[in-house]
């Protein structure tokens, strides 16, 4: 026991809570930064010093400077994030294809069809007239635009959420990367497994997080600190300090859409069927199962209207005698984008239900007929019901991802505000520690000055 | 709960986003007038407005069919009520003949007269409304009666017009039925009533001229049963018109409930939710000047 014991102890308490002074200052710099979870410093006495009379203190140490943190509210994020993100992009794109087959504002393709059924109407007024024949003609031409371009706006979109598909993936392959190379340095400063790398780790957990926005995985933390992911049927797709790139394929079996893969090291696997989560997720339910089911229905509608028009009008005869032709023509399969007007000469519009006689209207009659009847193709609707119920159904899943869409938003943000509760910097708390741990370094600063005054006073003795 | 800084901030900008979010929604309605812009707005009522949009259009199709049918109908009248005068006067110059005018002499003038009359009636069966012939049935290229009055071409058809769902009427008078007698009980072929007479009055023969003077009365009966009949037709027209556009009030009146925003309410709403934005910016404006621990620090 001395006096140098006092003033190591002084020396130590300075130490430590300049120490403290610095994780403070730290957390208040970082107050605004994404990702960071607040630091806490934990002190613990040293090793006591034993005498006669009992153990005597020698002062303080820093245990660990560590950062707080919830695995658990960062395991539930992490599901919240992956609903989040496959919702996210589904809501986005499917609102795209309700604007492609609205109807309720701006002229539509329902608007062309009664504009077609309407001229036809005007031609049984007068069987033989110049200008209502023409006007035949160009209302079935305008009707036929419009199909087609519904059809190729649906393919087109289908072709711009597949680039989202791509470009999804290469994001999930530079997270991938990142992470692995966070792996190394973390394993390379935990080494020994006292000390975290409470930055490199906040780094890595905001990766995770971006991650989890894109593609569902799984995850394990091996005892170097390194985490491992998998996605899909489980494939590492970062594996501690290495990584395997996803890839993306055309697949001829799906219109040439890009298949998702995994390389296994050897070969590739595909995932696109095991994707549950993430923006990934949103973009293939919509590419996959959403716009190609309105494809059908668009070709189901245009088949009908083709196959009902062109049988009644083959039954009748144009103002030339003409009689068996067919007014629309399409490509089976593939019907919307490939319906066009057959007949180019007025004369063949096949009016008249017997051989000619200029003002015979009764096949026109039969033709606008089809306009209100129940078409079995149709599951025994209208053309117009059916197309109806399409709008409406594109309406109705819109608006029900919506309400998805906000619920997870939602409970999102209620799990995100839990964590920022736990690892968030707080100002007036840190304000505390601020004041708290100042006194103590002046305390400390005291403690010195007292010890350098009994040196003074041992040394006075001599005088 | 421990509350930090950002959490602050961040539900502070949460709240904002959503209140600017609703506040554009409802300015949207107030300025469009419309309720919905797109289907997912409410998918049933768009379902709704789409009905009653197809319904609406059929509507107007049938009014101008509607329309012209009326014309038609009127047209077609007007030409048969020309028509009947001479009838009347071939009739008179007919009865004449047996009584007052009966020489031989006579009788030839009269019937160079009633030529001029056929003529007349033959001018009115080949009478065109615009380019399409009245009484031509299907016909309709070329004159449907020759100038003796034979038919030169298949008169007898109805050329039916849809005037609402599902009903059709006919838009003319056929030829063969108005002028020929054909379906008609008691009915006779008015020109060759005509080409008859005319025949027994250059040949001075009594019983001819007799019996064509009863078959022009048949005749005139014809067209007056004929006239009758359009103006049945007419009426009828016009009780389906009342109906069509009592359909189309009711439906533009549904339309628009659920198409058009009932602006008090809409303005109301919008006021609320301006509002709702200010008190998050008033709200928003003091947590942010809440001071810190910080600021007391010396």
């Amino acid at each position: 026991m001395s006096i140098a014991g006092v003033l190591n102890i002084g020396r130590s308490a300075l130490q430590v809570n300049q120490a403290a002074l610095q994780v403070t200052s730290n957390n208040i710099a970082n107050v605004n930064t994404p990702g960071y979870s607040r630091q806490r410093i934990a002190i613990e006495t040293t090793t006591p010093f034993r005498t006669d009379a009992g153990f005597l203190g020698t002062g303080v140490n820093v245990q660990e400077i560590s950062r707080v943190y919830d695995r658990f509210l960062a395991f539930q994020v992490k599901g919240e994030r992956e609903n989040y993100g496959a919702l996210s992009s589904e809501k986005d794109t499917i609102s795209q294809v309700e604007d492609i087959l609205n109807e309720i504002q701006g002229p539509g393709l329902k608007e062309g069809l009664s504009a077609f059924f309407n001229s036809l109407s005007d031609l049984s007024n007068n069987a033989d007239g110049y200008v209502e024949r023409s006007q035949v003609l160009s209302n079935a031409n305008s009707l036929v635009y419009s199909i087609n371009s519904k059809a190729s706006d649906l393919s087109r979109f289908r072709t711009s959420v597949d680039n989202g598909v791509k470009s999804v993936v290469s994001e999930v392959n530079m997270i991938a990367s990142q992470i692995a190379d966070l792996n190394t340095r973390i394993a390379a400063e935990e080494v020994g497994g006292v000390t975290k790398a409470n930055v490199l780790r906040d780094k890595r957990d905001t990766l995770m997080g971006d991650l989890a926005g894109f593609i569902n995985y799984n995850y394990t933390e091996d005892n170097l600190g390194q985490v491992s992911i998998f996605v899909g049927k489980g494939s590492p797709l970062v594996l501690g300090k290495s990584y395997n790139l996803l890839s993306t394929v055309v697949n001829p079996g799906n219109g040439n859409m890009s298949e998702v893969q995994i390389s296994n090291g050897t070969a590739n696997i595909s995932i696109t069927s095991d994707i549950s989560g993430g923006n990934l997720k949103g973009l293939l339910n919509v590419r996959d199962t959403v716009i190609p089911d309105y494809q059908n229905r668009l070709n189901t509608f245009t088949d009908a209207l083709v196959s009902e028009v062109n049988t009644q009008h083959a039954l009748g005869y144009g103002l030339d005698g003409s009689t068996g032709s067919p007014f629309f023509a399409a490509t089976a399969g593939n019907e919307a984008a490939t319906i066009s007007v057959a007949i180019t000469d007025k004369n063949k519009i096949a009016a008249a239900g017997n051989a000619p006689g200029p003002a015979d209207n009764e096949n026109v009659l039969k033709i606008i007929g089809i306009q209100d009847k129940s078409i079995v193709a149709l599951g025994n609707t209208t053309l117009d019901n059916y197309y109806d119920a399409m709008v409406t159904d594109i309406g109705s899943r819109s608006q029900s991802v919506s309400r998805s869409f906000e619920y997870q938003e939602f409970s999102k943000q209620q799990l995100e505000t839990r964590i920022q509760a736990v690892s968030g910097v707080s100002m007036d708390e840190e304000a505390a520690n601020l004041i708290k741990f100042q006194r103590a370094y002046q305390a400390a600063a005291k403690l010195i000055t007292t010890v350098d005054e009994m040196t003074q006073t041992i040394l006075d003795l001599k005088r | 709960m421990r509350i930090t800084n950002n959490m602050v901030y961040e539900r502070l900008n949460a709240n904002m986003v959503n209140n600017q979010d609703s506040l554009d929604e409802a300015q949207q309605r107030v300025m469009s007038g419309k309720k919905i812009s797109k289907p997912s707005d409410n998918p049933g009522s768009a379902g709704k407005i789409l009905e009653y949009k197809t319904v609406l259009s059929k509507i107007d199709r049938y009014n101008q069919n509607i329309t012209s049918v009326q014309a038609r109908l009127d047209f077609t009248s007007t030409m048969l009520g020309s028509a009947t005068p001479t009838l009347e006067e071939i009739e008179k110059a007919a009865r004449e003949s047996l009584s007052t005018s009966n020489t031989a002499a006579e009788r030839q003038q009269t019937a160079i007269k009633v030529g001029y009359f056929l003529n007349q009636l033959v001018d009115v069966a080949n009478g065109k409304m615009g380019d399409s012939y009245l009484f031509a049935g299907y016909g309709g290229t070329t004159d449907p009666f020759d100038s003796s009055g034979n038919a030169t071409q298949d008169i007898s058809a109805n050329i039916m017009i849809e005037v609402d769902n599902g009903v059709t009427v006919a838009a003319n008078s056929p030829g063969d039925r108005v002028f020929k007698g054909v379906g008609v009980t008691g009915g006779v072929d008015v020109f060759s009533v005509i080409n008859n007479l005319i025949t027994a009055l250059n040949a001075n023969d009594d019983a001819g001229i007799q019996a064509a003077a009863s078959g022009l009365g048949a005749g005139l009966k014809q067209f007056r049963a004929e006239t009758v009949d359009i103006e049945m037709r007419k009426s009828f027209v016009s009780k389906i018109q009342e109906r069509v556009t009592g359909i189309k009030n009711i439906i533009t009146e549904s339309l628009s409930k659920e198409e058009d925003v009932d602006m008090n309410t809409a303005v109301t709403d919008f006021r609320a939710k301006e509002l709702a934005l200010e008190s998050t910016r008033a709200a928003s404006g003091r947590v942010l000047n809440i001071p810190t621990l910080m600021d007391f620090l010396k």
